[in-house]
């Protein structure tokens, strides 16, 4: 049996130990490296080791060290180390970015925020830092822990702290500035799960009807975190608080049709503990369906709420908005008119008739019946009285444009307004003709908004006696 | 002797009665197909090729009131040296640039370019008021501007957005402005 092999050497990173590095611009930085057997050792500063020469290269040593230059702009750097000898050769390398931007500290051991024990019980609160910086912990404001220098990670452990709340602070500073984060860690002198209460409404069921807004509050006898659930799913709560609280509300800003469940969970390091509604969604009596009611939708009246949502039609989101009358003229252009172009947006938007009725698409291609030549008309008159101007739709029967004979307008529950209209057009006055300006639409940008040419297509003016002339 | 003078001269009557009926109905038929319209389409041209700019006033507008883009013209350019009229439109769909490009109306062309002054300004003042649509104490539901007025429909009055009537915001008149209260009836 012969000699094993000689074996190559092996560099080993001692100072810093780790090979990714990250530190402030301008940091002073000595590396050091050792080997397991006595060789030239080498160390190149990005370079390629084997096509350049070394920065520094010590023979017949085990270890050696480099202090690399003070850089003061951002950027990554590499220190390679190479030990070579008749056995052969070893590498090793640092990677080594230097950064301007203030320190920034992670959670990492709990990674929640919020954290909840038992009186006595030992926690160990571990961040990260992404540059070399001292890392200080505090508790509820008070300094408890302080790091050396140049580290980018570091632990705080505490099994003495008092029942309640407290707020255990890290902050990393360095030459680039300070970095902080924090945990909220409730320290609880129960030890039963938390019992939660129907705060508001307290009774179990709940009617509303259909696009109502809804608050649930939630009472727990002790802090905890506490998430609502729509209809058992679990996975996906609907509201979750902000930290450990002894009261929760979610608010429900349009309430869905059908007869749903809202739960509410608190749970802490105690367990969990919930409560439910019963909430009943009904439809309001005379709620009109669009399809039924013609062209000029004038059954609907007043068209009381818009709110926007998915596209295509799917639904909408969030709470409703008023809407007022230029929103009833879009929704009508968009219902009557050549409106079909602007799908995209009119998809995306929504109607409700009023507090308890089904929402409608604004522009449902599969419900579209009418395409008639619809503008949107401003209507003008700072001088007539309880008016000022109103936004209403006009269609154009054909013929002349310039003719008064040849347009209809509706608004509201009039299929046909006529001069002296009050609330939608007014005759003139002594002092001022009413001016009924009437736009082609040009643009959806929005539910709530539409896109006109500077100059309207025509405008006709209203004296007092109800004579129109062109404007 | 004579009657055969009169038959010859009945027959030379005859046919030149037959020559001018032939004459005649190639006339009809010529006047019907429309071979003698060229000289009333010179003359046509004649006077198109002169056109005042009133008359091509009057002419281009009715051409833009038939194709319903009279509106989307902001404005107009003419340069009489290359008898050129520049459209300056806005929100003109492609087949309705594509119908008016390079066409040609008593003599002069029409070149159409996006008014993109005016609607970059647009863009501006839609965005600042957009932002003030956010601010709850100012209650606007929705807005609607031309380039000298801009009118806020609002939810409500308040001491705030009523500050902001009868301002000028961005060379605009701004009118705070109700919704008026819908009749429950409307038996107007």
């Amino acid at each position: 049996m012969g000699n094993p092999p000689p074996t190559p050497p092996v560099v080993t990173l001692v100072n810093p130990s780790g090979s990714d590095l990250c530190d402030p611009v301008s940091t002073l930085r000595t590396f050091t490296a050792s080997c397991d057997q006595v060789a030239t050792m080498s160390v190149y500063l990005d370079t390629d080791p084997g096509s350049s020469s070394p920065v520094l290269e010590i023979t017949n040593v085990q270890q050696i060290s480099y202090t690399a230059p003070q850089y003061s702009t951002e950027g990554n750097h590499q220190i390679s180390v190479v030990a070579a000898n008749g056995n052969g050769t070893g590498i090793n390398y640092w990677f080594w970015n230097l950064v301007e931007s203030p320190p920034v500290v992670t959670r990492v051991d709990p990674e929640e925020q919020n954290v909840s024990d038992n009186v006595g019980t030992q926690r160990t609160f571990t961040a990260l830092c992404d540059q070399s910086a001292t890392m200080t912990f505090e508790l509820d404001g008070t300094p408890v822990f302080q790091s050396s220098p140049g580290i980018q990670s570091a632990s705080y452990t505490n099994s003495s702290a008092s029942a309640g709340m407290h707020e255990v602070g890290v902050i990393a500073s360095n030459s680039n500035g300070n970095g902080s984060n924090h945990w909220n860690w409730l320290v609880l002198s129960t030890t039963y799960p938390p019992v939660v209460t129907r705060y508001n409404p307290e009774s179990q069921t709940v009617n509303d009807l259909v696009g109502s807004s809804r608050t649930f509050i939630a009472a727990v006898d002790q802090p905890a975190i506490v998430r609502f659930y729509l209809d058992y799913d679990f996975d996906n709560p609907v509201f979750e608080s902000d930290g450990f609280v002894e009261l929760a509300s979610y608010t429900n800003e349009s309430a869905p049709l059908g007869t749903h469940t809202v739960t509410a969970r608190a749970e802490n390091t105690n367990g969990t503990g919930s409560i439910w509604w019963d909430w009943d969604v009904s439809q309001a009596a005379g709620c009109h369906v669009p399809s039924n009611c013609g062209p000029y939708l004038e059954d609907l009246w007043w068209i009381q709420y818009y709110r926007c949502g998915s596209p295509n039609c799917v639904g909408g989101s969030g709470s409703w908005n008023e809407a007022v009358c230029l929103q009833n003229a879009i929704i009508r252009y968009a219902w009557a008119g050549k409106s079909t172009s602007y799908v995209d947006k009119l998809s995306c938007c929504y109607w409700m008739e009023k507090l308890g009725c089904p929402e409608y698409c604004y522009l449902d291609l599969n419900t579209k019946i009418y395409e008639l030549d619809v503008y949107i008309a401003a209507v003008l008159n700072s001088t007539a009285p309880d008016f000022e101007a109103h936004a209403i739709c006009a269609e154009h029967l054909g013929g002349d444009m310039e003719d008064w004979n040849n347009w209809r307008f509706f608004q509201y529950s009039n299929s046909n307004i006529q001069p002296g209209d009050p609330g939608q057009m007014p005759l003139g006055t002594s002092t001022e003709n009413t001016r009924v300006q009437i736009y082609v639409v040009t643009g959806i940008p929005d539910c709530a908004h539409y896109s006109r040419p500077e100059n309207p297509e025509v405008t006709f003016l209203i004296d007092e006696t109800g004579d129109v002339t062109l404007g | 002797m004579n009657d055969n003078r009169w038959k010859m001269k009945g027959n030379s009557l005859f046919m030149i009665l037959i020559a001018f009926a032939v004459l005649l109905i190639i006339y009809l038929m010529l006047l019907s197909s429309g071979f003698f319209q060229v000289t009333g389409d010179k003359e046509k041209k004649e006077v198109s090729e002169n056109m005042t700019l009133e008359e091509l006033n009057e002419t281009l507008t009715a051409e833009l009131k038939r194709m319903k883009v009279r509106s989307m013209v902001n404005r107009w350019e003419i340069d009489e040296d290359q008898k050129n009229v520049t459209l300056y439109e806005i929100y003109m769909n492609d087949n309705q640039i594509a119908e008016l490009q390079g066409k040609t109306i008593g003599g002069w062309t029409i070149v159409v370019e996006p008014d993109t002054e005016y609607l970059a300004e647009k863009e501006q003042a839609w965005a600042v008021f957009m932002e003030m649509e956010k601010d709850p104490a100012l209650q606007i539901s929705t807005f609607d501007m031309s380039s000298k007025e801009v009118y806020f429909w609002v939810y409500n009055l308040t001491p705030e957005n009523e500050a902001l009537d009868g301002t000028i915001i961005l060379n605009r008149t701004v009118h705070i402005v109700k919704s008026p209260a819908p009749s429950p009836k409307d038996e107007y």
